[in-house]
């Protein structure tokens, strides 16, 4: 009888086991992606865990894996940024070495231009992209986003990275990549000639445009870990884009490494932050000469945002870059609005000025 | 009775000539009777659960490396990069430094990085291969956590002129060529096998990621593997045996790139030396052992197009004493001192590195009269330059009852020592880390019943493991250094059934394997919140494996069937691979011709055509062919 009962055990046993080993699935639902933010996150590199959050205004939520929601596949490995369009979003996929093209409001995916080397930023004007380029030793592609045809391919400085167009100019921040760079490249594009180079600080990364249709520029700083060890200050550099002159050089730090500067409501402020173990943003009136010593919000970040027309101001952690990370949301005086859990290792919104 | 059953049963077992087997929950106080190679898992793991992969079976997948036979009919978690990339095992929701390989006893793991390769071990070189289930840390030491994978060299003596050549080809350029040669004497043997491996695995896979599903071709995924294994045993006198094998590697390895990237031209080279040396001495009431092994193990790592080349280097020296006694009838002890001196080099350390291990293990043993109930109690104690590491204890039980009923369990304090990577990267490592440690329990109860032609064993198996101090790399300030941060919670069920009809002409018989482990994450502060409770990473919580055999008048197919559940691919479980099964098919023909006997195998791998991942992005093959010779020549003394 007790050899019974054991032989019943083992076939109770196997039965709880079927009944645990039943794995849930979790359904999608629709969404409109109107009234808010795209963010993109990268994801870990070689894991295709990259993915678009939406933050939506009048739900204050976040939505988180949309991309994979409607299209059920993956966005792809490593989502470094976005540009958007009335209708588009275009979405460039770093590690994947491509764009994604898909609706704005539904995300419905379109069309996807493969086989580019090292893509980073994507700038539009009339229907063609610019995009940068780290491979192919630093270019800028031209797209007829119509065609999706390249035009032509216009060698630049070391790891282009993030692009200003005023006017007829583009202005490219060559980071150096890699390596070391300081230049920004200038290109004509109505003939997608570069007309001039530029010399700012080391590394310049990222722009923004005041009021005053002044162009500012983001100089990262250098930082060499081999030996010999060299590390340079980050700076912020006006520039007057009719005539290339740099009218003032702002120097934020030789140990901080700020990533990104976006401009506020009416192009009054600058707001810096951003990036790896750099810690606050910082707000920064046009008109100031020296950087504040203090943050404006104390709070480290991998990237800042800021949401001009509304004046809100994003700042994404991405924690231990192993899981989903947090997104901060604050009004013009620095208040903090709400957190929000969106991807893995966010890097921004690119749902900027068209 | 019920031992001797067991002793005639795996005798029979052992030597029976019919091509095919099926896993076998062995019985270790049944082993240690007819088995007396020089290792204390034979004696000293009671209550220990001990799978013994049938050596029939390692004949059928001779021409493959470790993991396939592994992950077929073990719930080892087998994780490989891809067709060519590191396959490394882990078991019981351990990570993959937690289960320590151990060759004739030594430990291949990396002192560098902890790990093995175990697709670069080819299943010819391994006479014997047992997965003994939870941690023994006081019997095998740093790494025994999940699990032990013991794979020994047997030499036979008297045996006569051995003589085995073994060609197979299948899909994707892959061919393998081993042959082996032996002579076994009345007081000597000796044995020589040469293996070489090469394949191209430009197999064909979809890609489900981009915009349109299409199909890719792998590339960048092939290796060339050759190898020499040299053995020999001597009988200096009746009660004296001295045995001694050098194996030699020589490993080129593209490395698999991502379905996403698929382009890439990083390949790897090993050259690893291995020799270890055993002097056994077998009296009445006692044994004595000397071990020494040397371990000499290169690794290039060459990525042309990003230009990075980097170098593992890794020398061991291990010798060990052992003294296992009769106290009387019922009591045995066992006495050893090891000692082990570890070399690290590498183009990511400043210096050269250098670690001193010594450790004494001690156990005793007892078993009742009419074999009803045996026990175990071991420790060990290990001096790790001028620190000792945390005393190690383990008890282990086992009792039978009811006539076809055991119990077995064991509870074993586990540790692993940082490895030099973690200690000593340039600039990145921490020097302060402290060995990992926890407990590790199981309780097992089996059900054994033969009758007429039919043998049936089920078994399931609870255990429970807490590692405390696990060593992960964490972001901090403008590096990533690792620390000693994340506590580990493990445990689940193991399950396991089979049955055997055997007739005159042939058998045929079914295993049913399944697994369930919920590995998880305990640390709860603030950094590691979205982690917490959390299933680990690459940890199926379920994995099964179905084998079904059958063998009659020397024709013999095997079906293996494998499931693994969805794994996560990210620490707070946003992110997951999708769970997958594969199925493998195989079909033969033995050949009998006077003292020569021809074996011929066709084996159909990934029937059903699955498109999977083991993990994330990299590709696997879809269905694919082999089709294999063997040749073997015996002439008896």
């Amino acid at each position: 009888m007790k050899q019974l009962l054991l032989i019943k055990y083992f076939l109770f046993s196997l039965t709880i086991i079927l009944i645990i080993s039943c794995e849930e699935e979790n359904n999608s639902t629709t969404i409109k992606l109107v009234d808010g933010i795209y963010i993109t996150n990268e994801g870990n590199w070689g894991q295709s865990n990259g993915s678009l959050s939406y933050y939506n205004y009048s739900a204050d939520s976040v939505y988180n894996d949309i991309f994979y929601a409607v299209n059920g596949r993956p966005l792809g490995d490593v989502v470094q940024s976005a540009a958007i369009t009335d209708e588009l979003i275009y979405v460039v996929v770093n590690g994947s070495n491509k764009i994604e093209i898909a609706n704005k409001e539904t995300l419905e995916e379109i069309a996807a231009i493969n086989n580019l080397n090292n893509p980073r930023f994507l700038k539009i004007k009339n229907s063609i992209g610019y995009l940068s380029q780290w491979g192919d030793n630093g270019v800028i592609k031209v797209i007829n986003l119509n065609t999706l045809n390249i035009n032509k391919t216009i060698q630049v400085g070391k790891g282009p990275e993030q692009m200003e167009i005023i006017g007829n100019k583009l202005f490219v921040a060559n980071s150096g990549a890699y390596d070391r760079d300081s230049t920004i490249s200038i290109i004509n594009i109505e003939n997608n000639e570069v007309i001039d180079v530029i010399k700012v600080g080391d590394s310049p990364r990222d722009f923004a445009v005041d009021k005053n249709k002044k162009l500012w520029v983001l100089c990262y700083g250098y930082q060499q870990y081999t030996e010999p060890y060299t590390e340079t200050a980050s700076k912020l550099i006006k520039i007057n884009p009719e005539t290339h002159v740099i009218e003032k050089t702002i120097e934020i730090g030789t140990v901080l490494h700020p990533m990104y500067v976006e401009a506020g409501k009416n192009g009054d402020y600058l707001y810096i932050g951003g990036g790896y173990t750099f810690n606050g943003i910082f707000k920064i009136s046009i008109n100031d000469e020296i950087f504040p010593t203090s943050p404006f919000i104390d709070r480290q970040f991998y990237s800042i945002y800021v949401d001009a027309t509304r004046d809100i101001i994003f700042g994404f952690d991405a924690l231990n870059y192993a899981t989903r990370g947090n997104m901060y949301r604050y009004d013009s005086d620095g208040t903090q609005l709400g957190i929000y859990e969106v991807g893995i290792i966010p890097n921004g919104s690119s749902s900027k000025k068209k | 009775m019920i031992l001797k059953k067991y002793i005639i049963s795996l005798g029979l077992l052992f030597t029976s000539k019919i091509i095919f087997g099926q896993v076998l929950l062995s019985d270790t106080i049944a082993i240690e009777e007819v088995s007396i190679t020089a290792n204390r898992l034979h004696n000293f793991t009671v209550g220990s659960k001990i799978q013994k992969i049938e050596s029939t079976l390692l004949k059928e997948f001779q021409s493959e490396p470790l993991n396939d036979v592994l992950s077929r009919i073990t719930p080892l978690n087998i994780n490989a990069y891809g067709a060519s990339g590191l396959t490394t095992a882990s078991l019981r929701g351990t990570g993959t430094g937690h289960t320590a390989i151990l060759w004739n006893g030594f430990n291949l793991q990396s002192p560098l990085n902890g790990s093995i390769d175990i697709s670069k071990i080819p299943i010819d070189f391994i006479d014997d291969i047992q997965v003994q289930y939870g941690g023994s840390g006081s019997l095998f030491g740093s790494g025994a956590i999940g699990g032990v994978i013991h794979l020994n060299n047997e030499l036979d003596f008297n045996k006569g002129i051995n003589f085995s050549l073994n060609q197979s080809m299948g899909s994707f350029s892959n061919y393998y060529t081993g042959a082996k040669f032996n002579v076994s004497k009345q007081k000597s043997v000796i044995s020589v096998r040469l293996y070489g491996h090469t394949a191209k695995n430009n197999f064909k896979y979809i890609n489900t990621q981009e915009i349109n599903d299409f199909e890719a071709t792998q590339i960048n995924a092939g290796i060339n593997h050759y190898g020499i294994l040299i053995s020999n045993s001597l009988k200096l006198q009746s009660n004296k045996t001295i045995t001694t094998n050098v194996w030699y590697q020589d490993l080129f390895n593209e490395i698999q790139p991502t379905i996403n990237v698929n382009k890439s031209t990083a390949n790897s080279t090993d050259n690893n030396l291995r020799i270890s040396s055993i002097w056994k001495v077998n009296n009445t009431k006692n044994q004595y052992f000397v071990r020494i092994a040397y371990i000499n193990e290169n690794y290039r790592y060459n990525n042309p197009e990003y230009n990075i080349k980097s170098l593992l280097h890794a020398k061991s020296i291990n010798s060990e004493i052992e003294n296992r006694f009769i106290i009387s009838q019922n009591h045995q002890i066992n006495i050893g001192l090891t000692e082990l001196y570890e070399i690290g080099e590498s183009n990511n350390y400043n210096n050269i590195i250098s670690r001193n291990r010594a450790s004494l293990f001690l156990s005793y043993k007892y078993y009742g009269s009419a074999n009803k109930l045996s026990g175990v109690v071991s420790l060990r104690s290990e001096l790790i330059d001028h620190d000792f590491a945390p005393l190690t204890p383990s008890i282990g039980l086992r009792y039978y009852f009811f006539r076809y009923f055991s119990f077995n369990s064991t509870i074993s304090k586990i540790y692993k020592l940082p490895t030099f990577n973690d200690l000593y990267w340039s600039e990145w490592g921490n020097p302060n880390l402290k060995p990992e440690n926890g407990w590790s329990t199981d309780a097992g109860l089996n059900f054994e019943k033969k009758f007429e032609h039919n043998k049936i064993l089920i078994n399931s198996t609870l255990f429970n493991n807490n590692i405390y101090n696990w060593i992960i790399w964490t972001p901090s300030l403008s590096t990533w250094h690792p620390e000693n941060v994340t506590k580990v919670w493990s445990r689940g069920i193991e399950t396991s059934l089979s049955y055997e009809y055997s007739y005159s002409w042939g058998k045929t018989g079914i295993c049913i394997l399944y697994s369930y482990t919920k590995a998880t994450n305990q640390n709860s502060e603030n950094q590691f919140i979205k982690e917490y409770e959390k299933q680990l990473i690459y940890t199926p919580l379920n994995k099964g494996n179905i084998s079904f055999y059958s063998s009659f008048h020397g024709f013999f197919i095997r079906y293996t069937h494998q499931f693994v559940g969805k794994r996560y691919t990210t620490k707070d479980n946003s992110y997951f691979v999708d769970s997958y099964h594969i199925g493998d098919f195989s079909v033969g023909k033995v050949f009998e011709l006077y003292k020569n006997e021809f074996i011929l195998n066709i084996k159909i791998n990934n029937l059903w055509n699955n498109n999977y991942q083991v993990m994330i992005n990299y590709a696997m093959p879809m269905v694919n062919y082999q089709i294999s010779l063997s040749y073997h020549f015996n002439k008896s003394n």
